[in-house]
């Protein structure tokens, strides 16, 4: 008798199964393919044909295998997450996609390195895919997430948990939530990649206000900062209205964002010195507000985002408390 | 229009449940799953050994059923009964399908009159 054929067959299902249940189902297998060759066969020794015939009758090792994993999912991400999935990942492809394109042309027209036109294309074409790649990714994932575990994205339950029809103040409206995605994109690739955009005009002459090494150097912090902003603004056009769960992640993204720009922007030599020192020179001597502002910069600048992100989140907070029980105003 | 396909996709939709509530009632008394496949086999009611193993291993991991290896026989073999919370399942389920089954059959009937 073919044991060799019988061994190869279970081997072939079982390679196909979770690791847990291999050995079991093997011996599983290797005890019905007995009673089957003993059923066809009885007292007579199988031979190779016999075998074959019930190795054939049992499916192919695919088809058994399938039978054996019938129960798990088989598919990355499935209803219901799938239908928020792709509008999420399109609405967040294209912002992207936009916002690169954006902060691309403005470099092109206001930064000071001449570039050929052929080499700026190539540049955009390699930023856009691999930010876009990026993005499918992190979104990808998520979602595997959420469809794994299970996560209640908020779909209506049962009759009662229905959520109120959103009034208008109450939804957030995705293209708010879009341009946010589009000038988080920007603003991240401004400081990282371009940060020479952000000059002066000194006799003619164009004088950056950053220290272009340094601001490059701090990139990681930046693709953090706006790996948390797409996410806020992703939870946002996934819940669609605000909420607590809105709430506790603009709260948390947000905090996380402060964190990031105080580690950004409280480091030394990132203000150009030649432009930190010609201020002076620069700026008539009247207008002291305007040179204050300059001479602490990176002040201003962390004060600006983390009054923005500040607003942000007292928005989100002062919005969940005041619809938390829109649904029974109804009543 | 492919009548095959179609019905054989209602047929096993129909298969489905009963098939479960059968493997319930039929495993009052241990057995593993080849005499099981010869006994349902011999009533009539055919069933590929690739369906039921599975089917019986869900049903265990769902708590219906609970299984043991015999290894005093030549041949270890892994024995299915049906559980305390599988026999209370298989009565409720068998009272609906009476009731369900009897319904049905007399719509059945009534179209044929």
């Amino acid at each position: 008798m073919n044991n060799d054929l019988i061994e190869r067959y279970i081997y072939a299902v079982t390679r196909r199964l979770p690791s847990k249940l291999r050995s079991e189902v093997g011996e599983e297998l290797r005890g019905l393919i007995d009673d089957m060759l003993a059923d066809r066969c009885g007292e007579l020794t199988p031979q190779d044909k016999d075998v074959r015939v019930v190795l054939t009758e049992l499916g192919t090792p695919a088809e058994v295998a399938e039978k054996y994993t019938a129960d798990s999912p088989k598919c990355l991400i499935g209803a219901p997450y799938y239908y928020t999935y792709t509008t999420v990942l399109k609405i967040v492809l294209c912002c992207v996609a936009f916002g690169i394109i954006l902060a691309s042309v403005i470099e092109l027209l206001f930064g000071n390195n001449s570039v050929q036109w052929y080499s700026f294309l190539g540049t955009l074409a390699l930023n856009l895919f691999s930010a876009l790649c990026a993005c499918f990714t992190f979104i990808t994932l998520l979602f595997a997430v959420f469809y794994r575990k299970g996560i209640d994205l908020g779909r209506d339950n049962s009759l009662e948990d229905l959520p109120s029809v959103p009034n208008k103040k109450e939804k957030i409206g995705r293209a708010s939530s879009a341009a946010l995605i589009v000038f988080i994109i920007l603003v991240a690739l401004a400081f990282t990649i371009f940060p020479n955009i952000f000059v002066v005009f000194v006799n003619g002459e164009m004088l950056p206000i950053f220290n272009t090494e340094v601001m490059r150097s701090c990139w990681y912090i930046l693709l953090i900062f706006a790996a948390l902003g797409i996410i806020r603004e992703c939870v946002k056009l996934i819940e669609d209205r605000y909420n607590f769960r809105v709430m506790v992640v603009c709260i948390v993204t947000n905090l996380l964002s402060i964190a990031m720009c105080f580690w950004w922007l409280l480091r030394d030599n990132l203000i150009n010195p030649i432009f930190q020192s010609s201020i002076l020179d620069i700026f008539p001597s009247d207008k002291e507000i305007v040179i204050n502002m300059f001479s602490n910069f990176q002040y201003f600048l962390l004060f600006v985002i983390t009054m923005a992100l500040i607003i942000d989140t007292a928005e989100a907070v002062y919005r969940y408390f005041k619809y938390k029980n829109s649904c029974y105003s109804y009543k | 229009m492919d009548y095959d396909e179609v019905v054989s996709g209602l047929i096993l939709e129909l298969r489905r449940g009963t098939l479960i509530m059968l493997v319930l009632s039929r495993l009052r008394k241990p057995k593993y799953g080849y005499e099981l496949v010869k006994q349902l086999k011999d009533s009539e009611i055919p069933i590929e050994a690739n369906t039921l193993y599975p089917l019986m291993r869900r049903l265990e991991f769902q708590g219906l059923l609970k299984s043991e290896w015999n290894t005093s026989e030549t041949k270890p073999r892994k024995y299915y009964k049906t559980t305390e919370d599988g026999l209370i399942v298989l009565g409720r389920v068998k009272e609906y399908w009476e009731k369900f089954s009897t319904n049905v059959d007399s719509l059945l009937e009534e179209e044929n009159e």
